[in-house]
């Protein structure tokens, strides 16, 4: 393996720009007393199991009474040390029951199989069942009377909770929740999450019940802050002292601008091939669908190993997914090109190396991806290919930073007002809402949600508290992974492709437009806001289309500022609209047609901070001969690409709009908002790391090669206005003073 | 961060209803608001405001000259006695055995070694009950739409049945604002209705519907194992209340497509009463109730009520209607005799 990266390094060495060891670790091991109850022992005394350091921890935390998040690396074996604390602590009350929560339907399956595997071995009956959508009816009573582990996701728990006198049993004897992968609750789907868990805790308060939550969550800069806002409780134990051995890893940090002339998709299987030829077992992680299948494709083709390298993704059927997890257990397959439908948990076993074709937008998801990597004591390989974009090219420029401690952080706002309003309401639904009692669970917003329910005429207040008293169903009005008020969907041949916010559809389902489903490329052909219906057909195009924006922003209420040496930096309220007017088909990177649209304003209300900056940094920006608008809008979109550094987020959760004058603030200013209506909290977080966040565009920008600009520091590929009028002078010396770093 | 009063709130959409029944329905409510104005239920039935450990709620009242005929009990038990399958233990194998070796009822098995200790059970309990034992029975043994769940009441007192229909604001997790329940006296048929004159009266509503129930040994009801009781337990539960009921419910709604299979095109209640000759005049589309009913309890106008009352008291009536057509076959059975015996 040292070899082969020797080799790299020498071949490449404008690619390789660096090379990181890991070193390997023993193991550590913990003590229990008193130990496990002697059916858990034998358990694992039959397969040679010690339990690690953090295993035991755990254990102990569970045993104390105390919620826990287990926040250690992938394959250290945090499943077996939550599945050891739950299973004793249900041994040990005969009625106890235990509910595990997976982001994704396909997650449940592995852990059932686990679950059931140590069901089996300590002949307890406590059938741990998976209960959603798939479950056949005929099952699902027996599972409700009888099961002790259910298995589930949030999108189906919201479906039962108002079902909830028919899981009497299991709720009355809720003993402990286990909420797997917790770093995937962040943002709009998190908030959601976060008041999903409360209407469980308060139905579970109704029946007497106070179930310990044990959570698992991979590295991040806030995971215990993050459990409290995500659980509503504020004593966690965090266990993060890993104890699992593992080998040497090296890391090797690639950039594919390094190799001008070979496209990204080239230098992936390129990378891939050589790797599988050096004998490694190798998984390469792709953007997208269609990339997966062309590295495969392309791999495939400039190997003799005939058959061994295959693609990977969602969209595949449940069967052919086995057969190629079991053929990549087995050694039988030897190349797997995989969009990160592999990421989370699923079972395929180690493998000796681990190519990341474009960061996958987290530090916290490439550790996630190169944890597939390493088998045992055995030594992996791990490289992460840089992509043409500001986030993949600082880190390639910043590798230090990426070793550094974590600082990512997860975000979570459920006193998001428009997320509250409709979980109240279905809570509402659930048990009559007690403005008292309930306080505790819905938190400070929780009195304007029911004054708001009342006026709609959603809830009446009654001697046992406010009854929901609409017609509809609330659990099929709020839906948990996006705002419901109005949304589109996508239709192609009578099938339903996606259902998009409106705010979004505007943006990809405008007529004209190329829209990506599943790597497939579709032309919007209508777009009904009023049905909310667009028409699409399935057409292979080889161009793409961008919109053309008009933002404005005014704000409503100042929430708090903070006075700098250089002006002022605000959070506060906003309303942010936006129009479509337009949009440019482009191919290849060159504009071919530009087309007008006709798209009413979206307006909303949410959350942002700005900041206004004096005259006299103007002036000086101006005497240096530099365009002060096109540094403030360059600063902007730098700013926005560094955000997720800091606080994780994609594209579609941050807006921005910067202008010399502001009508609001009357100087000139820079805006930064969260694109969720009444805001998740990217805003306020943002603002709290903000010097760090401007240190960091700095460095991203001091540090591109390019002389006026490029795609890879102050280019956006959201703008709305055509990236045009951009100044990388004038926003490296805003963003100097920003960061007070000496000029 | 808080909701100030200018913030747009978001709105959740009503339910669908096609466009030309709901015009035709606005019509008529608006109608019904003309007509009504300034009147009272008093004006219109016999009303009563009762106090229940929860609050108030009304009841109005109806008494129909109605005799239940009932089958003959010796018939009904007859076939029941003759079902060797109630034994725990015999199959359709086994009891194809015994009927060849001559056992054709089970009273002919009393002295049998091998089942004749269960047979005196079965026959004790068919005669002195619990009839829910022999009810369970048949619920595991045959389809909900087997005929002898029917004579299984030809053992008991037309006065042990109550009659039940329910409205609500929509399909589970909404409130019930009326509940529509019947019994047999001596005078004939006497018709409860409940009515939540706003959702603060839901709860009393429901205990005391709930409580008379409780006297009730056999619920009768129209797709009730679906919805009506299922909707009362969970609004009970909703409150916190825990009911603990176990009637014998029978729910027509299985019999009434197996007795009209072919003759009509669904198995909803209006489909059945036109069988039955009792098609109503004008009728409130179901899914327009809670429109109806939140005018009603907007406005303090009874116009919307009156519809959704007389819906909901047409229902009690074509249930005990429908029951009674079913029973007569029992005793009078069809020339083709396809509903006498098991299949």
């Amino acid at each position: 393996m040292e070899r082969f990266v020797d080799d790299l390094r020498q071949s490449y060495p404008n690619a390789v720009v660096h090379v990181e060891c890991l070193p390997a670790r023993e193991a550590r091991f913990g003590q229990l007393d008193p130990p496990l109850p002697s059916a858990l022992g034998s358990f694992l005394d039959d397969r040679g199991w010690t339990l690690y350091a953090h295993q035991a921890e755990t254990i102990r935390r569970v045993r104390d009474g105390r919620h826990v998040l287990v926040t250690t690396p992938t394959a250290s074996g945090k499943t077996l040390g939550f599945n050891l604390a739950v299973l004793e602590g249900l041994l040990e009350s005969p009625n106890a029951t235990a509910l595990y929560l997976y982001p994704l339907k396909a997650l449940t399956q592995d852990q059932q199989s686990t679950l059931a595997e140590m069901d089996d071995a300590l002949k307890h009956d406590l059938k741990p069942r998976i209960y959603d959508g798939d479950t056949p009816q005929g099952q699902r009573a027996r599972i409700r009377e009888n099961s002790r582990i259910v298995l589930t996701n949030p999108h189906a728990l919201h479906q039962y909770l108002p079902w909830h006198h028919k899981w009497r049993r299991f709720f009355k004897n809720l003993k402990y929740v286990v909420i797997d992968e917790a770093h995937a609750y962040r943002g709009m789907f998190g908030s959601n999450v976060a008041l999903l868990i409360r209407r469980l805790r308060r139905i579970a308060a109704r029946f007497g019940a106070e179930p310990q939550f044990i959570l698992s969550s991979a590295t991040m800069a806030n995971p215990r802050e993050h459990s409290h806002t995500l659980l509503g409780v504020d004593d966690v134990a965090v266990v993060s002292d890993d104890g699992a051995p593992s080998g040497e890893k090296t890391m090797v940090f690639w950039n594919t601008q390094g190799r001008p002339g070979h496209s990204v998709h080239r230098q992936t299987s390129d990378l891939l091939a050589k790797s599988v030829e050096s004998g490694f077992q190798t998984l390469c992680f792709t953007v997208s669908r269609r990339m997966a299948e062309l590295i495969a494709r392309w791999t495939q083709e400039q190997t003799d190993l005939d058959g061994t390298i295959t693609a990977y993704r969602a969209g595949y059927t449940p069967e052919e997914r086995r057969a190629i997890e079991q053929a990549l257990k087995s050694g039988e397959l030897r190349g797997v090109a995989s969009t990160n439908a592999l990421e989370l948990g699923i079972d395929v076993g180690s493998l000796d190396a681990v190519l990341i074709a474009g960061f996958p937008g987290t530090i916290l998801s490439t550790w996630q991806m190169a944890g597939r990597a390493g088998r045992g004591p055995q030594a992996s390989l791990v490289a992460l290919l840089g992509f043409e974009n500001p986030l993949d090219q600082y880190y390639m420029s910043h590798p230090d930073v990426f070793f550094a401690k974590p600082h990512e952080h997860a975000i979570v706002d459920p006193q998001n007002p428009h997320v509250l309003l409709g979980h109240v309401m279905c809570a509402a639904a659930e048990l009559p809402l007690s403005t008292e009692r309930d306080a505790a669970f819905f938190g400070e917003g929780f009195p304007s949600a029911i004054k708001a329910l009342q006026r709609q005429n959603l809830i009446q207040k009654t001697p046992m508290g406010h009854v929901y008293r609409g017609t509809s169903r609330p659990v099929e009005t709020v839906a948990l992974d996006r705002l419901s008020e109005h949304s589109v969907q996508v239709i192609a041949d009578g099938e339903l492709l996606e259902t998009l916010e409106l705010r979004r559809a505007c943006e990809e389902a405008h007529p004209g437009a190329v829209f990506l489903h599943r790597g497939e490329t579709f032309v919007i052909e209508s777009l009904d806001l009023d049905t909310g219906i667009a028409h699409a057909s399935r057409q292979d195009v080889d161009f793409y289309t961008d919109t053309l924006r008009q933002t404005d922003l005014s704000v409503r209420r100042e929430l708090d500022h903070w006075r700098r040496a250089w002006g002022t930096l605000h959070v506060g309220e906003v309303q942010a609209s936006e129009q479509v007017i337009g949009y440019r088909t482009r191919q290849y990177d060159r504009t071919v047609g530009l087309h007008g649209l006709d798209l009413p304003e979206q307006t909303f209300e949410t959350v942002a901070l700005w900041f206004t900056l004096p005259d006299g940094l103007r002036q000086r920006v101006e005497q240096a001969g530099h365009d002060w608008a096109g540094g403030l809008h360059a600063a902007e979109h730098a700013l926005i690409a560094m955000t997720p550094v800091y606080a994780m987020c994609d594209r579609w959760d941050v807006g921005g709009l910067s202008t010399p004058l502001h009508p609001d603030t009357g100087a000139s200013t820079v805006f930064i908002y969260d694109g969720h209506p009444g805001g998740v909290g990217i805003a306020e977080k943002t603002a709290d790391l903000f010097y760090e966040l401007a240190q960091t565009t700095h460095e991203l920008i001091r540090d591109c090669d390019c002389d006026e600009g490029c795609p890879s520091c102050i280019y956006s590929p959201k703008c709305g206005n055509n990236n045009e009028t951009l100044d990388k002078a004038a926003a490296l010396m805003i963003l100097q003073v920003l960061a007070a770093v000496d000029a | 961060m808080a909701t100030e009063a200018s913030e747009p709130e978001p709105t959740f959409a009503a339910p669908d209803v096609d466009p030309s029944s709901f015009r035709r329905a606005m019509r008529l409510k608006a109608e019904l608001q003309r007509t009504f104005a300034g009147r009272t239920l008093d004006d219109l039935y016999v009303t009563d405001v009762l106090e229940g450990d929860y609050g108030t709620c009304l009841e109005i009242r109806h008494r129909e000259p109605l005799d239940p005929s009932w089958p003959a009990a010796s018939t009904c038990r007859g076939r029941l006695q003759g079902t060797l399958r109630l034994l725990h233990g015999v199959g359709p194998r086994v009891e194809v055995s015994l009927h060849r070796a001559g056992y054709t009822s089970l009273g002919d098995l009393t002295d049998h070694p091998r089942w004749g200790a269960e047979a005196e059970r079965v026959l004790d309990c068919l005669h002195d009950g619990p009839l829910a034992d022999i009810h369970r029975l048949l619920r595991r043994l045959f389809p909900a739409s087997h005929p002898l769940n029917l004579d299984l009441l030809a053992l008991t007192s037309p006065r042990d049945l109550a009659f039940l229909d329910l409205e609500s604001l929509g399909l589970f997790g909404r409130p019930v604002v009326l509940l529509g329940l019947a019994r047999f006296d001596e005078h004939g048929l006497d018709v409860r209705q409940l009515v939540a004159r706003d959702i603060t009266e839901e709860l009393p509503a429901l205990a005391i519907a709930a409580e008379r129930l409780g006297q009730a040994p056999i619920w009768v009801t129209y797709n009730g194992r679906a919805f009506d009781a299922n909707m009362l337990r969970e609004r009970l539960d909703y409150y916190g209340l825990f009911p603990e009921f176990e009637p014998i419910h029978l729910d027509m709604l299985p019999h009434a497509r197996r007795r009209f299979r072919g003759t009509i095109p669904d198995a909803r209640l209006e489909s059945v009463e036109r069988q039955l000759g009792r098609a109503r005049e004008i009728d409130l589309p179901s899914a327009l109730v809670p429109d109806f009913y939140n005018t009603y309890s907007e406005t303090d106008n009874i116009g919307p009520l009156v519809p959704i009352l007389e819906h909901n008291k047409h229902d009690v009536l074509t249930l005990t209607a429908l029951l009674q057509r079913l029973l007569q076959d029992r005793t009078d059975p069809a020339p083709d005799g396809r509903d006498m015996m098991p299949t």
